[in-house]
């Protein structure tokens, strides 16, 4: 069942937005419970089972083949991992090369897009969780994969075909390869830039295409390279294009480049918490510097509270949030570290925030704990991986 | 590092020695143009049995010098890699080189 509208006010519903896709029980507790009278049903939306393996239509909630998963969490975490850091390596030989004046081919990168791709169809959650770990090296070959596997996700979830996201793949991991020809200070975050620093920072562009000319790219991956810091309301470079002109795969990584370059620190921005981050990402959209239904659709993947982010509970007990429940954005499963009196937990217990029926005492997050903050986190149990 | 080169015919072999990595770049780098000065060459193995490690830098040198050799169409392989091997696997250099 497609819900298309509800007739109570947004501010009263634990919903992320009032048009989803209902695929368990729980939501239909949860509609019954938050007070709206009447529901407006879309039937053209409402998914058939024989359509599973339909990509989701943009707009909706994840489609019913995300249940589907033939994989564990724990399990495509370790599949996960391996593709990060054999992504990160070839990375660095690529960035290496690049120095020495080598040129990317399609064929070296290809099979790391399609690894990636691979491992986000069988559970997504796995990639989210790898772009939220902590203690991340701000190195460019460390961007490269983030940005790639979130892009490669926001792309899945857009019904892009399998092309198109190794497309997108591409643009992603080499967009900043001209980046080698630029001092490697500026890329991490240290102060604000100076006039001469960001107008050197710009060049970056120009050197990424001179070296992707010389490649076996299709024209598509140009276009969308050229334009990956333009942005939507114009404000962006080199040619300050706006809205439709701007190529859909420039749109994406734009915005994944941003939410990870304020997340884990890079250029020159001061790295701020995940939920933050997110934030000014959607404090950019309604400026419209990026696209505002791919904001939505960012927001709606990684949660109101992404993975890693240290929340403090209703009960007083404080964790980290381990896995975004999509249907119910503000119920993520948290793993409790400390009870009510900061006291580390023998063994932390994890929690599913969105499956406490019977429960004495009803979990709920409270507030995100900024750990920048002193006496947050005395045992630095909620900053590990 | 050393670096020996064995010539015969139309071939070419680069044996490496111990380490090969970002301060072996010239050494390398010379080593290659040498080989290819001599227009008569066919075939360039790079041999690793006495290398002990290998960075991103030389990897990335490698690629280098298989685009070079696909120009001058000369057939590139990678013999002796035993050591190196799960390094090679590691970044997909399997699907790119010739391994011997």
């Amino acid at each position: 069942m497609f819900v298309a509208g509800l007739n109570v006010s947004w501010l009263k519903t634990p919903f992320f937005k009032h048009t989803m896709l209902i695929e368990d029980e729980l939501q239909i507790v949860t509609l019954k419970n938050c007070g709206a009278t009447v529901i407006t049903i879309d039937t053209e939306k409402c998914v058939q089972i024989s359509n599973q393996d339909q990509p989701a239509e943009k707009g909706t909630a994840p489609s019913v083949s995300e249940k589907l998963k033939t994989t564990s969490l724990s399990k495509e975490l370790d599949t996960a991992k391996q593709i990060k850091e054999s992504t990160k390596k070839i990375m660095r030989v690529l960035f290496s090369m690049a120095q020495d004046g080598g040129v990317p081919k399609a064929e070296m990168v290809s099979s790391f897009i399609v690894q990636t791709m691979d491992s986000l169809s069988r559970n997504s959650q796995a990639i989210i969780n790898l772009f939220f770990s902590k203690n991340q090296p701000t190195k460019l070959y460390n961007h490269a994969f983030n940005v790639m596997s979130m892009s490669l996700l926001v792309a899945q979830k857009l019904g892009y075909s399998k092309e198109d996201q190794q497309r997108i793949g591409f643009v992603a991991l080499l967009m900043d390869i001209g980046w080698t020809n630029l001092p490697e200070k500026l890329f991490v975050f240290q102060s604000a830039y100076t006039d001469d620093e960001y107008d050197l920072v710009k060049k970056h562009v120009d050197y990424s295409l001179l070296l992707i000319e010389k490649g076996d790219f299709d024209p598509e991956i140009h276009q969308a390279i050229a334009q990956h810091h333009e942005r939507y309301n114009g404000s962006g470079y080199p040619a300050g294009l706006s809205g439709e002109q701007i190529h859909p795969m420039s749109r994406i990584v734009s915005m994944i480049d941003h939410f990870d370059g304020a997340t884990n620190g890079y250029y020159d921005r001061m790295p701020m918490i995940p939920a933050r981050g997110l934030q000014e990402i959607y404090r950019k959209s309604i400026l419209l510097s990026h696209e505002p239904s791919l904001v939505e659709l960012l927001v709606r993947l990684v949660g109101i509270f992404p993975p890693s982010s240290a929340v403090l509970l209703n009960t007083g007990e404080r964790g980290v949030v381990t896995q975004v429940n999509w249907r119910a954005p503000l119920a993520p499963k948290v793993k409790i570290f400390y009870n009510k009196k900061l006291m580390p937990l023998l063994r932390p217990i994890e929690v599913d925030l969105a499956k406490q029926e019977g429960e004495e005492t009803v979990r709920e997050i409270k507030s995100l704990i900024d750990l920048t903050l002193p006496k947050q986190d005395p045992a630095g149990l909620l900053n590990g991986e | 590092m050393q670096i020996t080169i064995h010539e015969s015919d139309q071939k070419a072999t680069l044996k490496l020695e111990d380490y090969f990595d970002i301060k072996t770049r010239h050494l390398f780098k010379d080593s290659c143009e040498r080989i290819f000065s001599h227009s008569e060459v066919k075939s360039i193995d790079i041999d690793f049995s006495d290398v002990n490690y290998i960075d991103s830098a030389a990897l990335g040198m490698l690629l280098i010098l298989r685009e070079k050799s696909e120009l001058a169409h000369v057939a590139l392989s990678l013999v002796n890699c035993d050591k190196i091997l799960h390094v090679l696997k590691g970044v997909f250099f399997h699907n790119l080189f010739t391994l011997r």
